[in-house]
């Protein structure tokens, strides 16, 4: 009997959620969840927000589940979908002049919390856990500055465990591109991240 | 391999697509240079600070609020009028409209130009004018009384 491996899965997954099955949607959910938001986290960098384009992500994989072809990886497929998300937030914010929902949270208009858990960072040690925090921030930012598709790449491959094939085919461009685009990144980086290494 | 090579394979040996051979030549390099050595500290030093970064776990119950979000009706569709085409469509018949409105009015101003400079010119002229008015008329009566 053939194994069924994890790529497997997701696919049969995908051919189940085809055909309307809302059991099968939910566990595509919650296998790709967490890559999901992250990813739209360190794009976007609102927890809460990330969470609301994490959704409209899952709801437009449940609406365009016909045009899944079996052929393709489904992450790959998946964080297409990812990727044109935060494109289009970026072209939202960038026509409507919109700030970012963190910084309304921060003044108090966003009453609801996003009730998002980050993991465990905190320490005994108060020094300790302010050079964390301090070092989360300089990472997040450096994260920020980097151009759109220098920051999906750089993502995808730190974070996800993508191949340079697979971040092609979600960036709609060649292997070579794509490893130039990480090089880049990279150099920004270290720039950047002096002094935390 | 010599010191460019050797940092042109940073990322390759980062991505871990360094073959066997060439990553003990990678190496052999490194270990008896130290600005490559340097070079590399740098390098995989910010790579893995940000592997450290911390991003937030999904909230309890974001997979049910997803499922609810399913049963939302979907967003309207923007108005037709604002599709790329119609933009287009509508761009150019404002451009076409002020451009032709842009013309009509130069036309104008150039028709008011030129009443406005047969005025100057028949008033600079008026003394001369009359004076031929003048001579034509003694001429007239030269004629009538030869």
């Amino acid at each position: 009997m053939r194994r069924v491996t994890p790529v497997d899965a997701d696919a049969q997954l995908m051919l189940r959620v085809r055909r309307g099955d809302r059991q099968a949607f939910r566990e595509l959910v919650e296998r790709h969840q967490r890559g999901v938001i992250q990813t739209i986290y360190r794009a976007i960098g609102d927890a809460w927000e990330a969470e609301d384009l994490a959704q409209r992500v899952f709801v437009q994989v449940w609406r365009s589940a016909a045009r899944y072809q079996p052929t393709a990886k489904f992450t790959t497929w998946l964080f297409t979908i990812v990727h044109n998300t935060i494109l289009n937030e970026r072209r939202r914010r960038a026509r409507r002049g919109a700030e970012s929902l963190e910084a309304l949270a921060r003044s108090g208009e966003q009453t609801e919390s996003p009730s998002v858990q980050f993991a465990d960072t905190t320490s005994a040690d108060p020094a300790r856990a302010a050079a964390e925090r301090e070092l989360q921030m300089r990472i997040s930012a450096a994260i920020r500055q980097l151009p759109e598709n220098q920051r999906m790449a750089i993502v995808l491959c730190r974070f996800e465990g993508f191949s340079y094939e697979e971040i092609a085919r979600v960036l709609h461009c060649s292997v070579p591109a794509v490893k130039s685009l990480l090089h880049r990144a990279r150099e920004s980086l270290k720039q950047q991240l002096r002094g935390c290494y | 391999m010599n010191c460019q090579q050797t940092q042109a394979n940073f990322d390759a040996r980062l991505d871990h697509r360094l073959d066997a051979a060439r990553r003990a030549e990678w190496e052999a390099h490194l270990n008896a240079c130290p600005d490559c050595a340097a070079a590399w500290r740098a390098y995989q030093g910010a790579w893995n600070a940000l592997g450290r970064h911390v991003a937030p776990e999904p909230s309890a119950g974001f997979v049910d609020r997803t499922l609810r979000r399913l049963e939302l009706p979907q967003a309207d569709p923007a108005p037709t009028w604002l599709s790329p085409l119609w933009r287009w469509v509508l761009g150019s018949a404002l451009l076409a409209a002020l451009t032709a409105g842009g013309w009509w009015s130069w036309h104008i101003h150039n028709e008011r130009k030129t009443e406005a400079q047969i005025e100057i010119y028949v008033m600079a002229h008026q003394d001369r004018l009359e004076d031929f008015d003048v001579v034509a008329a003694l001429h007239l009566l030269n004629e009538d009384n030869p």
